[in-house]
């Protein structure tokens, strides 16, 4: 498999509140220096505790936080413009999708966005490309007309899914997808993915804390921590004989 | 249901061991169900299939003969079901019948040390009748002498590295293996004369092993799991607790699941809620640290010269054996017939009566081709347990688009002593009422609708069922694999490990107590008009055929739809490749008969 996302020294930097009178500003290192690779088709797992930086990864990939550094995305250096070029070739679904779906509109509507960037307007070809994708995540078609507070929490993941897969892109950045669910209901969703991975070909970039489930969804792990990665290799040889210390430390507190 | 027909099947490790220089692994190939065969394993070299001739490996001992396999030096060492005789073989050489093979005993769950053998015999005296010693043969000579034969039962002989000591388990009956068993400890030199039972808590025992330290240390579940414990002077002393089963340890001689990795320190498969992972047991602090593993662990883990490895057991596909700490960690890869595609299991919490929770496995099928169809799943224990692995027929239901629950009522083992002997005096009424709650957990989170649950289970898990279908009309329909139907026919027609289970079961001392009668399934007949499906083996000696057969003529006649599949030649467990299909085919057509009639 070639490599389809490639990440080199990536560093973001947030500016720190001052504190107090005549105190320098200061700078905080979200990322530091993060370089990682995905395959096409295959899946990286990026495990760490909460303010590890996993989210601001996940962000900077999608070009949703200023970074430095540099992204090649099927061997392309990612800039503005080549990321308005690509057209949804690299989506993010987040970890909560009340807040990132739009209530006032219909589901097909959210489904379909991508769709106007590729010039189809049509409300009749928009709603039937929306049923399809409805069915494709395993929500029910009737729901087409609804609106996001009328689905559950699952449900709503599903959609979130959906209108990421709408555009039919090589990558999905997945940032704790499956964190603000029931177990049931996250099994439900890990399942999804994994037969849509299988079917259209996908790469995933999944974030999570969950050990259980990035063991279950990845090829290969990044373990990060204080905006850096540690560790990083095939799953196996992470799981099984981890080199740093924070790895065996971080595999046996959240196992 | 139409993706695939065929059943999935997969190889599976079936016991584990570390030799001089090499790990031997016994495997029961998945695809063809063929023979089960020995494969030597060494870290980066090519793995060798061990030639072991006539002889098939296995054993009838206490029932059910699990094969076994036993290190000696480098060569291998087991027993033989067809011959009854004890063989050994090795990577490069032919195998030799050691001992036996006359007819006079079958020998199976041996121990070695130099030249010194040890195993459990059973001696059938006709009538069912069966007696169990352990003996000591000479490996030169082949000659047996029996050592011990004054408990119903013994299993799991060890011999200390030095060869100065052996230790095994004893237990008697009602007793079975993992409610109440006793140690015993000799002087090779010493033989019969000085075996002695050792002092310990009025628990089960199981899985004694010789430490690097020289001390004896067992799983003992005196304090609610199964701990290590270790002999000191004449008793056995708790050593530490993993704070969850270590091991399942359900036949008295299954499982290797500890090692002593060094003085001080064990490293042991614990189930946990069911859900199997490996922990490093340090004796001094007391504090077991969970060490994580790519692929969960089965309860197979042995220690050799190049470290540990232990057997893995993935959701679905085939099982690895995998070599802890090592840059290469696969050391062997089994066949199956997965694409690699596995559903993701989640643990589900299901509240039951008197402010119990039981746990189930929870497999969604996919989404785009979910039929919204529920299949309840029922362990054929009642000691069981579901793992988080599909079987095949499993594995093939969930690929047709049901969701998939595999339910561990209360009864099930990986849950402790407490969570085990819960369904003792209550089977037929804790494990329904555990059944029942799964389907209002499964319909109240909406993941479930009424009248789209089929119930299916074997053996224990049928009985179940057939309970369930007479006090719950949301369900479907019912798949019944070899149904325990009557209690008294089953008790009076089992075998001797098992003689005093039922009575334990039950609560019931005597068959002829009117509760054997009030809890069987045949009893309840008026109660059920839910479809059933009953699979069977027609020389099923522990349920027979004619109980089914009798249950599906009353359901008829009741007016309820009852199909009969009836498998030739085939026993309780269905064992051949032809029989699995045939069966798994019946079910298929069922489930989808009962959802075109909607």
């Amino acid at each position: 498999m070639s490599i389809l996302l490639e990440a080199r020294n990536l560093t973001v930097r947030y500016d720190a509140p001052a504190q107090g009178l005549g105190v320098t500003k200061k700078h905080v290192h979200a990322l530091n220096g993060v370089s990682v690779s995905l395959r096409e088709g295959a899946t990286l797992g990026v495990l760490g505790e909460s303010g590890s930086g996993k989210s601001t990864l996940a962000f900077a990939l999608a070009g949703l936080a200023p970074v430095a550094g540099e992204i090649l995305f099927q061997g392309k250096r990612l800039t503005p413009a080549v990321r308005r070029h690509m057209r949804g070739a690299m989506q993010i679904v987040f970890q909560d999708p009340r807040s990132s779906l739009n209530p006032r509109m219909r589901i097909w509507e959210i489904c379909t966005e991508a769709l106007l960037l590729s010039g189809i307007r049509s409300d009749k070809k928009r709603i039937g490309r929306a049923e399809a994708l409805l069915a494709e995540v395993g929500l029910p078609v009737e729901c087409v007309n609804r609106y996001p507070h009328e689905l559950s929490g699952g449900q709503r993941q599903r959609l979130a899914i959906a209108r990421a897969i709408a555009s039919q892109p090589k990558l999905l950045i997945l940032d704790e997808p499956t964190s603000a669910l029931d177990v049931s209901i996250q099994a439900q969703v890990i399942n999804l993915l994994l037969d849509l991975q299988q079917r259209t070909g996908m790469a995933y970039i999944f974030i999570s804390h969950d050990v259980g489930v990035v063991r279950h969804m990845s090829d290969d792990i990044a373990v990060m921590r204080y905006g850096e990665i540690i560790e990083t290799g095939a799953r196996d040889k992470i799981f099984d004989a981890p080199q740093h210390p924070y790895t065996r430390e971080l595999l046996s507190v959240l196992s | 249901m139409s993706r695939s027909n065929n059943l999935p099947w997969s190889d599976q490790i079936v016991d584990l061991v570390a030799g001089d220089g090499c790990i031997y692994a016994l495997i029961s190939p998945g695809e063809d169900k063929a023979a089960p065969y020995i494969a030597a394993l060494k870290p980066g070299a090519p793995t060798q299939r061990v030639e072991t001739g006539k002889a098939d490996i296995g054993n009838t001992i206490h029932g059910y003969g699990l094969p076994s396999l036993t290190a000696a030096g480098r060569k291998v060492l087991f027993a033989s079901s067809g011959d009854g005789g004890v063989w050994r073989a090795g990577a490069g050489s032919a195998p030799a019948l050691i001992a036996g093979g006359d007819g006079a005993f079958a020998f199976g769950d041996l121990a070695c040390a130099g030249d010194r053998v040890f195993g459990v015999t059973e001696r059938r005296h006709g009538a069912g009748r069966t007696s169990n010693a352990i003996a000591s043969i000479c490996s030169q000579s082949g000659s047996v002498e029996i050592l011990f034969d004054l408990a119903d039962f013994v299993s799991r002989p060890v011999i200390d590295p030095g060869c100065n000591r052996f230790a095994f388990l004893g237990w008697d009956l009602p007793y079975m293996p993992w409610e109440r068993t006793s140690l015993f400890v000799g002087e090779i030199s010493a033989g019969a004369a000085s075996i002695r039972r050792v002092a310990a808590p009025a628990a089960a025992l199981a899985q004694p092993l010789w430490g690097p330290d020289g001390a004896l240390y067992v799983l003992c579940d005196a304090e609610g799991y199964f701990d290590i414990w270790r002999l000191d002077r004449d008793s056995l002393c708790f050593v530490v607790s993993a704070g969850a089963d270590i091991g399942l340890s359900l036949a008295g001689q299954r499982g290797r699941s500890y090692v002593i990795e060094r003085p001080g320190c064990a490293l042991a498969v614990v189930w946990d809620k069911g859900v199997s992972g490996l922990a490093s047991l340090n004796f001094e602090s007391g504090r077991a640290a969970p060490v994580a593993t790519s692929v969960p662990p089965d309860d197979l883990i042995c220690a050799g010269g190049d470290g540990v490895f232990y057997a893995a057991l993935p959701v679905s596909g085939a099982p690895e054996v995998r070599h802890l700490g090592a840059d290469c960690p696969v050391l062997w890869k089994g066949q199956s017939s997965s694409d690699g595609k596995a559903a993701f299991p989640a643990l589900m919490s299901i509240e039951t009566s008197n402010a119990d929770a039981v746990s189930a496995n929870y497999y969604p099928a996919d989404p785009a081709g979910a039929l919204g169809i529920a299949v309840i799943n029922l362990h054929g224990g009642p000691k069981s347990l579901a793992k988080q692995q599909l079987s095949p027929p499993l594995e093939a239901l969930w690929r047709d688009g049901c969701d998939i629950v595999d339910l561990n009522y209360r009864g099930s083992a990986g849950f402790g002593r407490d969570f085990r002997g819960r369904i003792n005096g209550a089977w037929g009424v804790i494990d329904v009422e555990d059944c029942i709650a799964a389907i209002d957990g499964l319909i109240e989170k909406g993941l479930a609708r009424a009248g789209r649950i089929v119930l299916r289970g074997s053996s224990a898990g049928a009985f179940t069922l057939l309970h369930v279908l007479a006090k719950d009309s949301r369900l479907a329909g019912g798949v019944a694999y070899a149904a325990v139907t009557d209690l008294r026919a089953l008790g009076r027609g089992t075998h001797k490990y098992e003689s005093g289970y039922l009575k334990t079961l039950i609560g019931a001392d005597n068959l002829t107590a009117p509760l054997f009668e009030q809890r069987s399934p045949i009893s309840n007949v008026r109660n059920i008009r839910t479809p059933v499906l009953f699979l069977h083996g027609g020389n099923d000696a522990v349920s027979p055929v004619n109980g089914v057969m009798h249950m599906a003529g009353l359901l008829k006649d009741n007016g309820t739809r009852c199909e009969t599949c009836i498998l030739d030649g085939e026993g309780h467990n269905f064992s051949s490749s032809e029989a699995l299909q045939t069966a798994h085919k019946a079910e298929r057509q069922f489930i989808r008969s009962l959802m075109s009639t909607d």
